[in-house]
């Protein structure tokens, strides 16, 4: 291990750096965006590759808009949260219901998983407080309700809506720790549950694969549609898409309606959200 | 309030009660968000007997930021460097809302009981734990009683 010659920059230097240049990639987007209509990836990808083009059109005929998230590590995280917001407001008081009892269900599951209680309970009484806020307001259109989800998530640069992040990144962890067992195979050889989830799944702005997906839907108990746009030429060039199902099995069959799925297109290391025609 | 003073208020009333063992932290002067701490060398490691100064800085994006901690008093250590920086993974991109500055206290003590040569913030040091571990320890027993009592 020879000295780094006096220039080289620090570690410190080079973390800073890499800091300076995510921030700045991510102020460029809100957290959360308006509702686009597709064309706006269509004139996004006018040059790009064929394959894009053909499966942007493709989505175009099947979903009316879709919702950038920033892409700062938790796209993912913000992208579902938002959705599931969404169709809590927008849904019928059943389906209000059930998500506010699976929300109020998360906090057993995060005891129990041995989360120290002050470290995330703020995380948990803002998520709750902003969904009785939000499901108890009333509001004249369904915009408007949107609109008052949006404002909510991005008041005091984001905090608030930071904090939900933060708990549903604690939900998935705290599934995964509780169901260690099942879900060891997937990770890294020679890692523990704890391991991955402190570094990859509690660890702020790390990015989301599968095994998170599966976590939060299946502790929240709802469906995600996760829809690929990629390079891909499988499968005729269409849009592959995968659902992840966490409802139980046992649940009444219009749990599963369609208002109530979230569906995300994933971008190679990116998620948004998307709105079905 | 803002919900960062909100939180740093929560931990201060925590670790005033019931603080990590061999630690103690709190504000500075006026301000919520500067904060000072003092540990004490773990017994189990060259650096017993001495007692280090911490500063550390929390930013008003707390929680979601980690805290800046940085040593005020001089330790040989290759995860440290000479302006106090400390190279450890929590405080940098493995950084979680739900971690506490308990735990990260904590976890700087366990940094000094067990060193990571293998991502060192001081190249020498790092050598010299690897291949001369009794010298390594020596010294840093040296600097402790200099600087550290």
């Amino acid at each position: 291990m020879a000295e780094p010659p006096p220039s080289a920059p620090t570690d410190e230097q080079i973390l800073a750096f890499e800091q300076q240049v995510k921030d700045r990639e991510a102020n460029i987007h809100p957290f959360v965006g308006e509702q686009q209509p597709l064309t706006v990836l269509q004139q996004e990808y006018e040059h790009g590759s064929e394959v894009y083009r053909v499966k942007i059109n493709e989505l175009d005929r099947q979903y009316r808009a879709f919702r950038r998230c920033r892409g700062d590590g938790n796209c993912f995280f913000r992208a579902f949260a938002f959705a599931w917001f969404e169709n809590a407001l927008l849904g019928d008081q059943a389906h209000k219901e059930a998500t506010r009892a699976a929300l109020v269900a998360s906090k057993q599951l995060l005891i129990d998983a041995g989360f120290e209680w002050l470290a995330v309970e703020d995380f948990y009484d803002t998520t709750l407080e902003l969904y009785d806020q939000l499901t108890k307001a009333t509001f004249s259109t369904a915009q408007e309700a949107v609109a008052a989800l949006r404002a909510r998530s991005l008041e005091e640069q984001g905090a608030t809506g930071n904090a939900v992040v933060v708990h549903f990144r604690m939900v998935a962890s705290a599934y995964l720790r509780k169901h260690a067992d099942d879900y060891l195979p997937f990770i890294e050889f020679g890692q523990t549950m704890e391991q991955y989830c402190a570094q990859h799944v509690e660890a702020f702005g790390r990015e989301s694969e599968e095994i998170h997906i599966i976590a939060l839907t299946k502790a929240l108990k709802v469906q995600v549609q996760v829809v690929y746009l990629d390079n891909s030429t499988a499968n005729d060039s269409r849009v592959s898409v995968h659902t992840f199902d966490g409802q139980d099995e046992t649940a009444p069959s219009d749990a599963g309606e369609q208002g109530s799925t979230i569906v995300l297109l994933y971008r190679p290391g990116h998620y948004d959200i998307l709105y079905k025609r | 309030m803002s919900s960062s003073a909100k939180r740093i208020q929560k931990e201060l009333a925590e670790i005033s009660l019931d603080p990590p063992c061999n630690c103690s932290a709190g504000p500075k002067g006026d301000s919520l968000y500067e904060w000072v701490a003092t540990l004490m060398g773990p017994s189990e490691s060259p650096y017993a007997g001495g007692i280090f100064f911490l500063d550390i800085t929390f930013s008003s994006d707390y929680p979601f930021k980690p805290p800046k901690v940085i040593f005020r008093t001089r330790i040989y250590h290759c995860n440290i460097n000479p302006q106090g920086q400390i190279c450890l993974d929590i405080l940098k991109d493995q950084w979680s809302p739900a971690l506490t500055i308990s735990k990260v206290l904590l976890s700087i003590c366990s940094l000094l009981t067990d060193a990571n040569p293998h991502d060192p913030l001081v190249a020498d040091i790092a050598q010299k734990y690897l291949q001369d571990r009794e010298a390594h320890d020596r010294m840093a027993r040296e600097w402790t009683k200099r600087y550290a009592q």
